[in-house]
């Protein structure tokens, strides 16, 4: 009995053996807050600019969009524009320029509290539009039945030129365009929603691509390098319906866009898993954390017969 | 005169020598007088004139002296030393029998000679007695080799608890770890809290770190060679042990005394039975229920003597981890209907090893072994559910069902000769060929009788075995130059074919020894190796789940280059002393990409990593005591590890996890009384590397429209904003330090002697005074809802309890 007793209370002890307590490292880094811009722009739109600070993680305060910075846009070291002034919804928007295709443009942040000043560069990468867009849909599950018609799966040719002069970085998204109709004070309101859909695809020159489905995909001209291009995706319909309408978008990125792009897409995977590896966003700015990167978007509608 | 003239005379005179001076050899066995089992190691040497050799992996010895008279001494560690003397006028067979010494009083057993270590030319290796290891404190009362090794300079043990082997710098795939010659893939068991080895079974363990001998190849950082028993040849024995977490039973004894011999040991957990009434009785677990977890291991081995010059063996290994959770066929009523529901869920994974073995000595210089293995790893994970649906209409079923495998399996043949000409030299060369099949992970998913809309399923997804085929040939020669110089000399060739490509490698072996006096000797040695398989692995935690994958087209093999210079100091040969500094450079390393993992099973493995340099170096200091009432030994381990890969951590230098600046370890036994041994153990060493974040800020979010990156599916996913989203800052990989590691454990043993046998009972404490080692950090929340930094630890104050008979 005596033993019996022994035995009991050691696995008892090794049940509740695990324990969690607050560390204090005394070198763990404890950083002041630096400047954080995002601003992503495309040709003949206004330039639009989000300030905010970094805060150590373990730093209990909500993060501070900064209202008083002074935001300068160079192109060849001549300063364009200076941006002071934020909008209601606390962005800076420029006034009086527009970035345009092509150009190397540098921007440069000040704020009062923030020792360093952020640099950063990048251009608009040359705009690539969606030649042709081929579809094929599978309805060999879809049932006649007037509420649900059943699942498809699609696969979508989607034909582009890829400029030769340099390397070219792109996102491709399909959108599905449906509508949805709603009483709203006394009258019937039609609406259009838009959901990604959800791609796959075999092409080597897909980054992202590891055999799952995801709402964009990233890839460059690593392989078609100045040539005509077909890209293959596929995707399911988990609700088919006829004559469904897909808005096909091929952003064309900068090489900053692409990077950001890519590490913070594998950095929300990995949010998911436990054992993933740590992943390190990129950044292109110089004093500060952020992005400030170039794209432009083309975009082609398709809709199924 | 001329010059000439001498010079004939002189050549004349060696001519001659020959002739005057008949060779002759002794050779044979040497075997503990009591069970039978080859004593690997002991040294046969002539006191006149210092010439002797050290039996080998299987007790054999061979020792060539000219003519004469001779008094011959065997001695091995633990054993009373025998000498005769023997007139050498032909070539003699000998089978030498040599008696355990008692334990009390003045000699107490631990490691190897010293001597042997300061004559040796083998630098940075360790032969570790069983007794030695079965007195130490033990986790869980669990004796643990890969744990006892831990304790050595060079080597780490990864995270808290683990039982891997991170040896200077290198990989947890790195180690070549041999159970009679076969290797073992995953030697955990529990994710990697124990090794997979069963100390009851175990004759003889050696581990080299550097100075590899070109008998060895194909992994880049250590051999671990375990030499199993071979059952007692005299009478039969047999040993049992409770303990916390399992049991042991270890039956062996002669078929035909001294002729033929067995050796069964069996090891299983039972947590699994303990636990299963506590669960039942917390509630939750309905009681058609049962769920549990448990490990088993076991060895048999069995062996014959056809003659003096001919012996076989057959041994094999099978252990087992698993989880389960099974509810029995469950039946209730809902709505008219009948349903049954029925589930089982396991996860597992284990080894076979086997060998077939054949000695044969040609003659007295010529020894041969011939073996056949085969080696088994795999990891499965079933999940399995059935409903039963029962009305008016009729019976349908269910099933749904999931299926994963992955592992890798060897086929493998090799033949190995150890050929001694003469004191000076000791030749060894043979050949090896492994068939491997790499098994990376296959799904199987099955949906049957499901409803309407979703269709019936059978399909396998994942990737296809890959088939490879590694042989090498070696050559080496411990020879001696001069009376203080010795030299190991040897190159070792290797092939890799897979995918119809072929990767092939020679690789130079250099180890030198120069006596400065008896007792003090220098050493050097550089070693080229060469790995053609690679371990993915997240968190280097010894998880079931860490895929053996090949080098293939695209991932080259794994390379290292290590030299390493160091000196030997026997006092009275009751001390050892050894002092060593390594530098190694490993190529073609792999690690996941930033944010892979083994997870997301459907896609190329060679994919999701990265290629890279890693390099370590340091210095080593080992203090050891051999005899007397207090024995054990000091280690200190000066190291720095760094990997660098062109793609992780923007492609700068970064430590490695397991980059550990100092290590100390610090080891005593020693008997109370006739009754009650003591031993304990400290060990310290600097905090791990780890990567966590610094700063939060938000990211790109939107503001222009192409928020659908990030934000997808929702009602403004086209024209809307999103949400500003946080992102977290990392400064790099592994840069920040966790808390040092420091632990004092401590064991005491009644040794009872029977009249059958003996009884033992262990009494054992880890982590004496708590300390919560970090096992891992996050981010988190502390008890006050305050941002902190979060250290997990697992194991504190564990007491255990063991008992033990012998008869």
């Amino acid at each position: 009995m005596k033993l019996q007793d022994i035995f009991i209370g050691l696995i008892l002890i090794l049940l509740v053996s695990s324990c969690e307590t607050t560390e204090r490292i005394d070198d763990f880094p404890l950083r002041p807050s630096k400047l954080v811009l995002n601003s992503l722009f495309t040709a003949d739109s206004m330039w639009t600019f989000q300030v905010s600070k970094s805060l150590s993680v373990l730093d209990n305060a909500e993060i501070k969009l900064i209202d008083n910075a002074l935001i300068e846009i160079y192109q060849d070291d001549n300063l364009i524009e200076s941006v002071t002034q934020q909008d209601s919804d606390k962005w800076y928007r420029s006034v009086s320029t527009t970035p345009q295709a092509g150009i190397d443009y540098t921007v440069k942040v000040t704020a009062p509290g923030f020792g360093s000043t952020l640099i950063a560069d990048s251009y608009v990468p040359q705009f690539v539009p969606v030649t042709e867009v081929e579809a094929l849909i599978d309805t060999s599950n879809v049932g006649g039945d007037e509420w649900y018609y059943g699942s498809a799966s699609a696969k979508m040719k989607i034909s582009f030129s890829d400029p030769a002069a340099k390397d070219n970085y792109y996102q491709l998204s399909v959108i599905a365009v449906d509508t949805t109709e709603y009483f709203y004070n006394e009258e019937w309101i039609k609406e259009n929603y838009y959901s990604s859909r959800y791609l796959s695809s075999d092409d080597p020159a897909i980054s992202n691509a590891d055999g799952d489905y995801y709402s964009t995909l990233l890839f460059y001209d690593e392989y078609f390098n100045g040539k005509d291009y077909i890209l293959e995706v596929e995707f399911e319909e988990w609700e088919y319906i006829p004559n469904r309408s897909y808005i096909i978008r091929l952003t064309s990125l900068s090489e900053e866009s692409f990077n950001y792009f890519r590490s913070v897409m594998t950095y929300n995977n990995s949010q998911h898993d436990p054992f993933a590896e740590p992943v390190e966003i990129f950044s292109n700015i110089e004093n500060g954390f952020g992005i400030f990167a170039g794209f432009s978007m083309s975009e082609k509608v398709y809709t199924l017969e | 005169m001329t010059i000439k003239k001498p010079l004939l005379l002189i050549a004349l005179f060696l001519l001659t020598i020959p002739l005057f001076a008949q060779n002759y050899t002794i050779s044979g066995y040497i075997l503990d007088k009591q069970s039978g089992e080859k004593l690997i190691g002991a040294n046969i040497y002539s006191k006149a004139n210092y010439l002797g050799t050290s039996s080998n992996s299987y007790g054999f010895f061979s020792l060539t002296l000219a003519e004469g008279e001779y008094e011959i001494f065997f001695s091995f560690v633990g054993y009373e030393l025998k000498h005769d003397k023997i007139t050498l006028n032909k070539d003699i067979q000998l089978e030498i029998e040599l008696n355990p010494t008692i334990e009390i009083d003045e000699v107490v057993v631990t490691a190897d000679n010293p001597a042997r270590e300061v004559e040796s030319t083998q630098m940075s290796s360790i032969n570790l007695a069983v007794k030695n290891i079965k007195s130490l404190p033990a986790f869980m009362g669990e004796v643990d080799v890969i744990k006892t090794l831990q304790l050595l300079p060079g080597v780490q043990s990864g995270t808290e608890g683990a039982s891997g082997l991170y040896v200077r710098g290198g990989g947890a795939d790195q180690n070549l770890i041999l159970l009679d010659g076969t290797p073992v893939y995953n030697a955990s068991h529990l994710f990697g809290f124990f090794s997979v080895f069963n100390v009851d079974a175990i004759n003889n363990i050696e581990l080299i770190k550097g100075g590899f001998p070109a008998r060895h190849g194909g992994r880049l950082s250590s051999v671990l060679d375990i030499s199993l028993k071979e059952g007692n040849m005299k009478e039969f024995k047999g040993s049992a042990s409770i303990g916390l977490i399992s049991s042991k039973l270890t039956l062996e004894g002669p078929i035909k005394k001294d002729k033929t011999s067995f050796i069964v040991s069996g090891r299983r957990t039972y947590l699994d039975y303990i636990v299963q009434p506590f669960l039942r009785g917390l509630g939750g677990y309905e009681n058609n229920t049962s769920q549990g977890y448990y490990f088993y291991d076991l060895n048999a081995k069995i062996n014959h003597k056809f003659s003096q010059k001919d012996r076989l063996y057959l041994s094999v290994y099978t252990g087992d981890d698993k989880f389960y959770q099974k509810q029995k066929p469950y039946s209730y009523l809902y709505d008219g209907v009948v349903f049954t529901d029925k589930s089982e869920a396991n996860l597992g994974w284990g080894n076979i090893t086997s060998a077939l073995r054949w000695n044969h000595q040609f003659n007295s210089k010529l020894f041969s072994n011939t073996s056949l293995t085969y080696s088994n790893y795999k990891f499965s994970v079933k999940d399995y559910m059935e409903n039963i649906r029962e009305d008016d209409t009729g019976v349908t079923k269910e099933i749904n069902s999931l299926k994963y495998f992955s592992g890798i399996e060897d086929f493998a043949g090799k033949i190995d000769f150890d050929y001694l000409p003469s004191p000076d030299h000791y030749v060894r060369f043979g050949l090896n060929n492994i068939y491997h099949t790499f098994k990376p992970g296959v799904s199987v998913y099955q949906i049957s009788g499901a409803s309407a809309t979703v269709t019936d399923l059978d399909t396998t997804l994942g990737q296809k075995n890959v088939y490879a085929n590694e042989f090498s040939a070696y050559i080496e020669d411990d020879f001696r130059i001069s009376a203080s110089l010795k030299a190991n000399l040897g190159l070792h060739y290797s092939g890799f074919l897979v995918n119809k490509k072929m990767y092939q490698s020679l690789q130079p072996r250099v180890s030198l020894r120069y006596l400065i006096t008896e007792s003090w000797s220098l050493k050097a040695s550089y070693a080229m190796m060469e790995q053609y398989i690679h371990l993915l692995t997240n968190n280097n935690i010894g998880l079931p789940t860490d895929l053996w994958v090949p080098a293939t087209d695209k991932i080259l093999p794994q390379r290292s280059h290590q030299i390493a210079v160091g000196v030997s100091k026997s006092f009275s040969n009751k001390y050892l002393l050894s002092v060593e500094g390594y530098y190694k450079d490993m190529n073609n390393l792999i690690e996941y990409k930033d944010g892979a993992s083994f997870m997301g099973i459907s896609s190329d493995w060679q994919d999701k990593v990265e290629s890279g340099r890693g390099w370590s170096y340091g210095g080593e200091v080992f203090f050891e005591k051999h005899f007397g009432k207090l024995s054990g030994w000091v280690g200190y381990t000066l190291s720095w590890t760094n990997r660098k890969f062109d793609n992780i951590n923007g492609g700068k230098v970064f430590p490695y996890k397991y980059d550990r600046r100092h290590d100390i370890s610090v080891v005593l036994q020693a008997p109370l009384n006739k009754k009650w041994d003591f031993s304990a153990s400290w060990v310290y060493g600097t905090g791990t590397a780890h990567t966590l974040p610094t700063e939060r800020y938000y990211g790109e979010s939107g503001g222009v429209d192409i928020s659908s990156l990030f934000n997808t599916n929702n009602y403004n996913g086209y024209y809307g904003r999103a949400f500003n989203t946080e992102l977290e800052h990392i400064d790099g990989r592994n840069t920040i330090r966790a808390a040092d590691y420091h632990r004092f454990d401590i064991s005491f043993m009644r040794t009872k002697e029977k009249k059958w046998g003996k009884t033992m009972l262990t009494l054992g404490v880890y982590n004496v005074y708590n300390r919560k080692n970090p096992f891992y950090y996050y981010i988190g929340w502390d008890d006050r809802g305050n941002r902190a930094l979060r250290r997990v630890s697992l194991f504190p104050f564990i007491p255990s309890i063991s008992y033990k008979v012998e008869f």
